[in-house]
């Protein structure tokens, strides 16, 4: 591949997986979708006192969130293996890792990023107030990136295999997020300081991306075998 | 250019190549035969380093492709049997949006489709392309990538007559120019190509 540098290959994983994405629609509607739906369940089950939902919204915010991620684990290699863009992949002379950050990178942007915004539906359902919002956010953005990041890990090994392996490899390394994530919006809810969760959340995703990036490079070499 | 000597290549912990060699001159075309799970898919991937489990040597211009895989990735191309084509990607994305295939002139890009018989397909999604033409669109990725060694699993499979006749012709053309080529098949070609037979 004597015309593939680095920059360009980053920027080719990204945008074919970004046109590839938003040409099968279920991509990305499906995580969506059932994001919204599992939001409305709880107040159509649970009723709508005002501050039984405020208390438990942080939480279903977060296990909606972590549940439509594990989605979509399922499509971020298995399309590549099958059609044989993975082998080119490993033979690009690049460091696999690092297109392996720009592959989760583009599923984030296309599972993550709408979860991310229709979470400020959830905020009007689940009546938390608007100092609540910004840490929500920032929090999500931080823990649906470092789903991602586990979600390639899960595909990376079922490779080839079901959706529901990748699912349970994932769930439980999703456990640090979802306590530190819905932490930080209990700490904003409360008016307490809430930098704290914050800085580990951002430290926990300096360490996931670089190591789960390896990770992911040896599972689907080895995967891929 | 490839040497390969006394190699041994596993699957699952299997030895299926035992004790091969052989060398791949400049402009030169070896057809690896055999039937059906005798090794040549693993032959290509064990080459390129996509399968690690294997024993023996592999040169590239006379340095252990260990040493010098960085030279060796930068001057090959494989093909393997999924072609590594995006059905819902269009003709031309699908040339673009290749690492083999990218950073091309679009007039270069024009040519090649032409020279594959694709010229008036260019916007065609792949999904509403036969197996023969997709296998085309692989094929103008040959031209566009400026490799020295080409490693083609089965290139005759899955075309008709012309298509066929287009891939020789093709590997005479790029023979010329001093490529060389590694083909697999279950049965020759009838060119007059090097033979290696795994059964």
């Amino acid at each position: 591949m004597k015309n593939s540098t680095l920059n360009s290959l980053l920027y080719l994983v990204l945008k074919r997986d970004l046109v590839l994405s938003f040409r099968r629609t279920s991509t990305y509607l499906t995580p969506l979708a059932f994001f919204l739906v599992v939001l409305t369940f709880f107040p159509l089950a649970l009723g709508t006192d005002s501050n039984f939902l405020q208390r438990i919204g942080p939480g279903v915010l977060w296990i909606s969130a972590l549940l439509s991620s594990l989605l979509a684990v399922e499509g971020i290699f298995n399309d590549d293996y099958k059609d044989g863009t993975l082998d080119q992949m490993f033979l690009s002379n690049q460091p696999a890792f690092l297109l392996i950050i720009a592959k989760v990178f583009s599923h984030w942007l296309i599972t993550g990023a709408p979860i991310l915004l229709a979470s400020i539906i959830g905020v009007i359902f689940f009546f938390l107030p608007s100092s609540a919002v910004f840490p929500l956010l920032l929090s999500l953005t931080l823990g649906t990136l470092i789903l991602s990041f586990f979600s390639a890990f899960g595909g990376a090994i079922s490779l080839g295999k079901g959706a529901i392996l990748s699912a349970i490899i994932v769930l439980p390394f999703s456990v640090p997020i979802l306590l530190l994530g819905t932490s930080v919006t209990n700490a904003a809810l409360n008016g307490d300081d809430y930098s704290g969760f914050l800085f580990f959340l951002g430290a926990l995703f300096v360490l996931v991306m670089p190591f789960i990036s390896l990770a992911t490079a040896e599972a689907l070499r080895i995967n891929n075998d | 250019m490839l040497e390969v000597k006394n190699l041994n290549c596993f699957r699952s912990n299997q030895k299926i190549i035992s004790d091969l060699s052989f060398d791949l001159n400049k402009g030169e075309v070896i057809e690896i035969l055999g039937k059906n799970g005798s090794g040549k898919t693993t032959l290509l991937r064990s080459i390129l380093g996509l399968t690690r489990e294997k024993e023996g040597l592999v040169n590239w211009k006379g340095v252990s492709i260990k040493k010098n895989s960085h030279d060796f990735l930068s001057h090959s191309f494989y093909q393997g049997h999924s072609l590594a084509v995006k059905t819902r990607l269009t003709v031309v994305e699908n040339i673009v949006l290749n690492p083999y295939s990218m950073n091309r002139e679009k007039s270069e890009i024009k040519d090649a489709l032409a020279r594959v018989g694709l010229k008036d397909k260019e916007r065609r999604v792949l999904s509403q392309l036969s197996i023969g033409q997709r296998k085309r669109v692989s094929i103008a990725r040959w031209i566009l990538s400026e490799a020295e060694i080409f490693l083609i699993d089965e290139p005759f499979s899955n075309l008709d007559e012309e298509g066929s006749n287009l891939i020789k012709d093709l590997i005479e053309e790029l023979t010329n120019k001093g490529c060389s080529f590694l083909l697999t098949g279950h049965k020759s070609s009838d060119q007059n190509y090097k033979h290696l037979n795994l059964d």
